[in-house]
């Protein structure tokens, strides 16, 4: 096996690359953990049509397991989130598959140590960065 | 799951079979609609100028990105260089950045916190154990049945668009927590299950600034400053106007609100 899918998730709704087969998961748990209501959904729903996207619902980590097996797939390729939940799900895929997690594009590219103790903190060290037109 | 749908009611229709107990929370469809189609145009309907100076008005140029953003259909370097190309002068942007800036700052603390975003980060600045908040969010409250005319109205407007305007969002947390004293983490519950841009870091952690975990003061606010960012839309047909719990200097409010002696 030497073939790639692309895992879309809620926090990142886009492709990651194009021409790779892709699936994104209903969570059932993180639905019912945040309450989430039909409107959260629909919207989620609507941003799925306009991508070539297989739809399905359940358990994440091991439907993006079962459709990579379905594709004869060994490596997934995902957009990064700092959501613990992704965290979690990105782990247990690794017992199956080789997992290539992407940076998103960066808002702010700051090499230095950041102070997140207060925004005012942050604001200091990225302003110059982020005001000046590039 | 399918993919053929006639309409956005054909797909709601789908959605409340498929998922019952996401319908019976809240059976609403948001006027917002999902798709990067959407979100392409909503970020060339911007205005980071005007956003400058009107944003804090309910009727002010909001951008409405921000479901686009929390679910990465948009990123936030593609909408600021948007921004910028939209005004005559980087400085005209920087509002509107800063806040995109709030955004990233929020994200950066969940990746290091994780699951601790739903504990209180520091004691409150209110005078005010955490004994002293209740847990739950008040029936009257959730159902908007608590006869303020702003309250109620931001309650049925979260709950069938999905969106709040940030300062309505600021308004309704503080009578949350500092008027009723509920813990923010049930007010920041109800707004997770309703707000299509809910975001455990931005959401959890904007309900700490306004209860003063996460700053060093808590944020209120009285009628007068309601009104005048409203339009007076609400205390205009508020059956309890000129007397309800808002009213009076922040000084008087403060004294009546908290324990300790709180900066303005």
């Amino acid at each position: 096996m030497n073939r790639t899918i692309q895992w879309i998730h809620p926090d990142a709704m886009r492709l990651v690359e194009a021409d790779v087969p892709a699936v994104f998961v209903f969570d059932e748990a993180e639905i019912e953990a945040e309450a989430w209501t039909l409107k959260r959904l629909q919207f989620l729903y609507e941003t799925l049509l306009e991508l070539p996207v297989e739809i399905r619902r359940g358990d994440v980590a091991a439907e993006v397991w079962r459709f990579a097996r379905e594709h004869g797939a060994d490596r997934v390729i995902a957009f990064d989130s700092v959501n613990p939940r992704f965290g979690a799900q990105r782990e247990s895929l690794a017992a199956h598959l080789k997992v290539d997690v992407r940076e998103p594009e960066p808002f702010v590219d700051y090499r230095g140590h950041l102070d997140l103790k207060r925004f005012a903190r942050y604001w200091k060290r990225v302003e110059p960065l982020l005001l000046e037109e590039s | 799951m399918r993919r053929d749908f006639t309409s956005r009611d054909d797909l709601a229709r789908y959605l409340a079979e498929q998922f019952p107990a996401a319908a019976e929370r809240a059976a609403e469809i948001s006027p917002i609609p999902g798709g990067a189609r959407a979100a392409g145009e909503t970020l060339a309907a911007i205005e980071p100028g005007r956003y400058a100076f009107s944003r804090n008005y309910l009727n002010g140029p909001v951008t409405k990105l921000s479901p686009y953003i929390r679910h990465g259909i948009l990123n936030l370097a593609e909408v600021r260089r948007h921004a910028f190309a939209q005004v005559r002068e980087a400085a005209h942007a920087a509002k509107f950045i800063v806040e995109l800036a709030w955004r990233d700052y929020w994200q950066r603390l969940y990746r290091s916190w994780g699951e601790e975003i739903w504990r209180d980060r520091e004691p409150a600045k209110t005078g005010f154990g955490a004994a002293a908040y209740s847990e739950e969010l008040p029936s009257d409250v959730r159902e908007a049945r608590t006869g303020l005319a702003c309250m109620d109205a931001f309650v049925r407007e979260l709950i069938t668009t999905g969106y709040l305007h940030n300062h309505a969002r600021m308004w309704f947390a503080a009578y949350l927590v500092h008027w009723r004293r509920v813990r923010w983490q049930s007010g920041a519950r109800f707004f997770l299950s309703h707000l299509l841009d809910g975001d455990p870091a931005s959401n959890n952690l904007s309900w700490q600034w306004v209860a003063s975990t996460f700053s060093h003061k808590p944020y209120f606010f009285n009628r007068e400053n309601l009104e005048k960012y409203s339009g007076g839309v609400y205390c205009r047909t508020c059956p309890v106007r000129g007397r309800c719990d808002f009213e009076g200097s922040y000084e008087a409010l403060a004294d009546r609100l908290f324990r300790i002696e709180v900066p303005r």
